[in-house]
């Protein structure tokens, strides 16, 4: 009574590679034509630089999955296949000056160095850096220093720091005051004289200047001095600056991203030359009070005028 | 080593740890001090480097000798600073101060810059290394140390000490507490165990002593109470023994008597038998042969001679009546003895015209004597009866018993003639009527009467008579 009649299904095997085969033949025929791959080139002895690479990668995933790229530490690039067409985006100085000695004739897109680390004498290039332009860290100072008797702006490069020489000049800062200290010179006793007049004190991205212990005593100088001081990182807010501004890993890399994106898309940089992310102004509201400083209360994001 | 008393015990038990505790952290400290004088030296130069190099890195990196000299003279004040120079990275002398002493040892430090990073994303090998600005170097006194080692010295005296005599003054006081505590409960464990349970201890303790104390007076008025109980059991025995004892004597006493009165019932008893056998053969014998001559002499004619024999003897009958009443046991009454002398007195009296006043109170019928007491009553009574019918010429006799003032008074008065000068005190008659009176403890009087005659009285104690 429980025997039932078997039915027979046909199956169908065509049907399945047909679809495949048509949708390759659409996704061969309808992507960009790429003539080079994207290698983001890290230097293993800097962390900054593993996880730059890491944030760039996924704002390019996020803004187009299709993107195909190779993150390479810059001592295996050699293993790599590398062609002329391939854009090489060095992260961090070290990768940045060993691609520029290397690899002469790809276009090349750096990030995550200072301006001073920019490659010379060299055409298809550009580089997301992570200095601030001299404009930024003056335009917060003026509105600052209306009620205050010291008005002076005072700027503190080396000598041989033409970029921001020249970037100060073009500024026609009427109460900029540039003070160009030798390098065989001490930046804080030299600055001294002029702190009398100073209300503020701009910080660049000066190695000579703000680093090591020139930069503690050129703070110290300026603290005993009651001036305040304009930083181009956030650490500077740390040590003791009044106002930091500065762009983050984060906005760095985003910018990076879309660099590489508009490559990708139109297999060509965007532009050449220095390019500069969105930056964040902050304050430190201790020093303000010190200074007897009225501040805005927030941090303020600012996207980048370029 | 310890004292025996508790005090001096708890006194030491106290004190000792304590002493110890100091000695052994005195003893530590002043180690420590000894063995830590080179650390001590070594960080009060590493605190002189660090000041000097806070005050002077700046001017060190600026330059700015003159600066560096006014902190040298500056430092130089500093306890113990003999010397102090401050040289330039290239170990240039910049400027110094002070000079070289003995006793003092030279530290020697470089000074640094310590750099600042600025950049949010220098690498590590980007950061500066610190910046050598110069070297400071001084002599310090060690005499500084050994100063300070004796103050050091005073202020673990300065501690020890009063720790030391404020333990002591505690440890005595609460020690002299404990031991009058302890020494309250002693005393008076003494007393209780002496007797006075009525003793109690001062509950002036504290904490698990006070209640010790209060346990101890707990136990005293349990004790004190059981004692009660104890003595009151021991009373109710004693009384019930002594009660034993009394009943028991006077059983004793009772057997006593009863056995006096066994015997002295055998011996009256004995004499009573001999009484009756003597009784019976004078009144079987000699009475009969009295009552024979009597009938005998009843047979004959009346004559005066005859009158006066039958009297004789009938004198004899009654003589010799009394006389076995006499030798009768059993007591008679006064009222019966009175009545029967009468009744024989009653017709002589008749023969001689004597008339007899007879008044016998009732209180004669309540008394009676022994028959020897009769017979001696009766002999006197016979006596005073037979000289008033002899001597007196009397016509009238009044007798009387009366009880006077708890005296039984028998008073016989004649009418006759008498002469109280003619009476021989030494008498026959009178002797014998005064030994009987001594007998009978009785009062015997003759006195002349108001009419002239006789006035006998005898008088008893009714006591003697009951």
């Amino acid at each position: 009574m429980l025997n039932r009649c078997k039915t027979t299904k046909h199956k169908n095997y065509l049907s399945p590679y047909l679809l495949l085969s048509i949708s390759l033949f659409f996704l061969l025929f309808s992507a960009p034509n790429h003539a080079g791959n994207v290698y983001l080139i890290t230097s293993a002895d800097t962390k900054i630089s593993i996880e730059a690479s890491q944030k760039i990668g996924k704002h390019l995933t996020q803004t187009d999955p299709s993107i195909s790229f190779n993150v390479v530490d810059i001592n295996d690039l050699k293993k790599s296949a590398i062609t002329t067409d391939d854009l090489l985006v060095p992260i961090g100085t070290t990768a940045s000056q060993k691609v520029n000695q290397n690899y002469s004739d790809n276009p090349v897109l750096a990030s995550f160095i200072s301006t001073h680390s920019t490659p010379k004498n060299r055409t298809n290039w550009a580089a997301v850096i992570t200095d601030q332009p001299l404009q930024r860290l003056i335009s917060p100072v003026s509105p600052l220093l209306k009620h205050r008797y010291k008005k002076d702006i005072l700027l503190t490069i080396s000598s041989d720091n033409t970029h921001v020489l020249d970037e100060s000049k073009k500024l026609n800062v009427d109460n900029l005051k540039t003070v160009a200290i030798p390098a065989t010179e001490n930046p804080a006793k030299k600055i001294g004289p002029h702190l009398y007049k100073a209300g503020a004190l701009i910080a660049t991205n000066d190695k000579h200047i703000w680093t090591g212990e020139n930069a503690r005593w050129m703070l110290y100088q300026a603290y005993r001095n009651n001036v305040s001081v304009v930083g181009y990182s956030k650490k500077f807010l740390k040590a003791g600056a009044l106002i930091a501004i500065y762009s983050t890993i984060e906005q760095i890399a985003f910018t990076t991203a879309q660099q590489i994106e508009y490559w990708y898309t139109h297999q060509k940089l965007k532009r050449n030359g220095v390019i500069y992310s969105n930056y964040n102004i902050e304050y430190n509201k201790k020093i303000a009070r010190t200074l007897k400083i009225q501040v805005p209360e927030n941090k303020f994001n600012v996207e980048s005028d370029q | 080593m310890i004292g025996k008393s508790l005090k001096a015990q708890l006194t030491t038990i106290a004190i000792l740890p304590m002493l110890l505790t100091l000695a052994i952290v005195a003893l530590l400290t002043i180690q420590e001090l000894v063995k830590n004088e080179d650390e001590q030296l070594l960080l009060r130069a590493q605190d002189i480097s660090s000041q000097a190099a806070k005050l002077a890195e700046f001017y060190l990196y600026t330059g700015d000798t003159e600066s560096i000299a006014t902190i040298a003279q500056t430092m130089k004040r500093l306890d113990g600073l003999n010397k102090i120079t401050f040289y330039d990275n290239a170990y240039q002398t910049l400027t110094s101060q002070g000079e070289q002493q003995e006793h003092s040892r030279v530290f020697k430090y470089p000074i640094y810059a310590e750099p600042v990073e600025l950049d949010d994303f220098s690498s590590e090998k980007d950061r500066a290394n610190p910046a050598l600005l110069g070297w400071v170097e001084f002599e310090l006194s060690t005499r500084l140390l050994s100063e300070e080692r004796t103050t050091i010295y005073q202020r673990v005296l300065f501690i020890i000490i009063p720790t030391l005599l404020f333990g002591i003054l505690l440890s005595f006081v609460f020690s002299r507490k404990l031991k009058n505590s302890i020494n309250s409960l002693s005393t008076t464990a003494k007393a209780i165990s002496s007797g006075q349970s009525n003793t109690r201890c001062k509950e002036t303790g504290t904490g698990e002593l006070l209640e010790l104390q209060r346990t101890f007076n707990t136990m005293a008025d349990a004790f004190e109470q059981s004692e009660q109980k104890l003595q009151s059991k021991v009373d109710i025995a004693t009384a019930s023994l002594s009660k034993i004892i009394d009943d028991l004597n006077q059983k004793h006493e009772e057997l006593l008597k009863s056995r006096q009165e066994t015997i002295s019932l055998e011996r009256a008893q004995a004499i009573s038998t001999e009484r009756e056998r003597i009784m019976q053969d004078m009144h079987d014998g000699i009475g009969g042969q009295l009552v024979a001559s009597l009938a005998l002499l009843e047979q004959e004619q009346d004559s005066e001679l005859k009158e006066n024999i039958a009297q004789i003897i009938s004198d004899c009958l009654n003589d010799l009546r009394l006389i076995i009443n006499s030798l009768n046991t059993s007591d008679s009454s006064l009222d019966h003895l009175l009545a029967d002398l009468k009744f024989r007195m009653n017709k002589r009296l008749a023969r001689l015209n004597i008339s007899l006043k007879w008044h016998v109170d009732d209180i004669a019928e309540e008394l009676f004597m022994p028959p020897q007491k009769s017979l001696n009553l009766l002999r006197i009574l016979q006596e005073v009866f037979t000289n008033v019918l002899k001597h007196a010429n009397a016509t009238q006799i009044t007798f009387s018993v009366t009880n006077i003032n708890d005296e039984l008074v028998i008073q016989i008065i004649d009418d006759g003639s008498f002469d109280l000068h003619k009476i021989s005190s030494n008498g026959l008659g009178i002797t014998n009527m005064r030994t009987r009176a001594e007998k009978l403890n009785a009062v015997f009087s003759i006195n002349q009467a108001n009419n002239g005659g006789c006035e006998v009285n005898i008088a008893m104690n009714l006591h003697d008579l009951k």
